[in-house]
């Protein structure tokens, strides 16, 4: 694996190719946490527990609202 | 220095995750500094793989949590409308805030950890509080419209223990801020949260922090999965690193039963003290502009 560690400091990165394996890595990272709470909203849905399903499902619309609007902010980063 | 430096990273991650899995935290506390003050990593990028590490740390030890029953489930679906609410935030803030208020934050943030630890190592020597006994319902709360009270086993009583819970809308609050904290610092936050549920809700110790691990990771994906989207999680950086924090935070719970707590704590209220020194250095360097140019390779 080879890195591109430039002098100033800026972030190193990967081959594209590697890249994209290890994104995808990361993704499996942060996908089983979300995945738990469609779980809870699942089970609270089962139960015929409205109040709590609703709850969950709030969390779970949170979730994806932040990723939502993560990729209208793509690009917007600041240094 | 290419292929060390991954290595270099991974191995710092195992340690960090290793030594915060020992102490029942995750490793993004020491992630985050150590990448800017030593890697020369922008706090942006060094905050989208504290998170990471965080969820890396916190997938491999909340299941024997869930297993014990000590983990109010319940709880923490409610407050984690607060906590992942305040992790969205945090990404509409995210390039507002100016980098000194986010490394001052960052600092006092690890005093109160460093406090805590030490609060906690008086405490132990102490002896814990009698539980209170369980009173009955006093008019309808959010607590009991929820019906979040709850009992627990205790093994040292060898019985279920009820516990009620209080003031709500105080703990929802409480949460919000952690969630923003733990999104804008890149750390878990359990230091604010276990606090939050302790004197906010009144909950026991025991089952605090359990709830407090169950509510980390799904707040820190929250905040993960907005980074991601955003292009601000940097594989190069992030993927040893969450490597090493899967491997650390595994060692670390292993090494949690061989080793005194005291002398752990007391090592992270040094480690502490040091990247405080270190991150003051920093800002008095003139690193106003937020990406400082320290270097050790």
């Amino acid at each position: 694996m080879g890195w591109v560690l430039s002098a100033t400091g800026e972030p190193p990165s990967l081959p594209t190719g590697a890249e994209a394996i290890v994104r995808s890595g990361i993704a499996l990272f942060i996908l089983p946490p979300a995945l738990r709470v469609l779980l809870m909203v699942a089970v609270f849905v089962c139960e015929r527990d409205d109040r709590f399903s609703t709850i969950a499902a709030l969390v779970l619309a949170v979730i994806v609202m932040g990723a939502a609007l993560g990729v209208r902010m793509a690009g917007v980063v600041p240094g | 220095m290419h292929a060390e430096s991954d290595v270099y990273l991974f191995v710092m991650s195992i340690g960090a995750s290793a030594f915060g899995g020992a102490l029942g935290m995750a490793s993004g506390i020491f992630v985050v500094p150590f990448l800017t003050l030593f890697e020369g990593v922008s706090i942006h990028l060094a905050v989208a793989c504290g998170i990471v590490s965080v969820i890396a740390c916190f997938c491999s030890s909340a299941a024997p949590f869930l297993r014990n029953g000590l983990t109010n489930i319940r709880v923490a679906i409610v407050l984690e409308t607060a906590t992942t609410l305040g992790a969205l935030t945090c990404v509409f803030l995210a390039g507002v805030l100016p980098v000194p208020f986010v490394q001052v934050l960052f600092a006092a943030i690890l005093l109160v950890s460093a406090w805590q630890m030490l609060q906690r190592r008086r405490q132990a020597l102490v002896k814990a509080p009698a539980p209170v006994k369980a009173r009955e319902s006093r008019g309808r709360d959010w607590a009991t419209l929820l019906r979040l009270h709850a009992t627990y086993p205790d093994r040292a009583l060898g019985r279920d223990v009820y516990y009620r819970m209080r003031r709500i809308p105080v703990g929802m609050l409480l949460m919000y801020g952690a969630g923003l904290i733990s999104a804008l610092l890149g750390i878990g936050s359990g230091v604010l949260k276990i606090p939050a549920l302790d004197t906010a809700l009144r909950l026991p110790i025991k089952v605090s922090s359990a709830t407090s691990n169950f509510m980390i990771d799904v707040t820190a994906a929250a905040s993960g999965a907005a980074y991601f989207a955003r292009g601000d999680i940097e594989p190069a950086i992030a993927g040893p690193v969450a490597l090493g924090s899967v491997i650390g935070s595994v060692l670390g719970a292993r090494f949690l039963m061989a080793v005194s707590g005291d002398r752990l704590r007391l090592l992270f209220v040094i480690v502490i003290v040091i990247v405080i020194v270190a991150l003051a250095a920093q800002m008095l360097q003139g690193a106003f502009h937020g990406s400082p140019t320290l270097h050790m390779t």
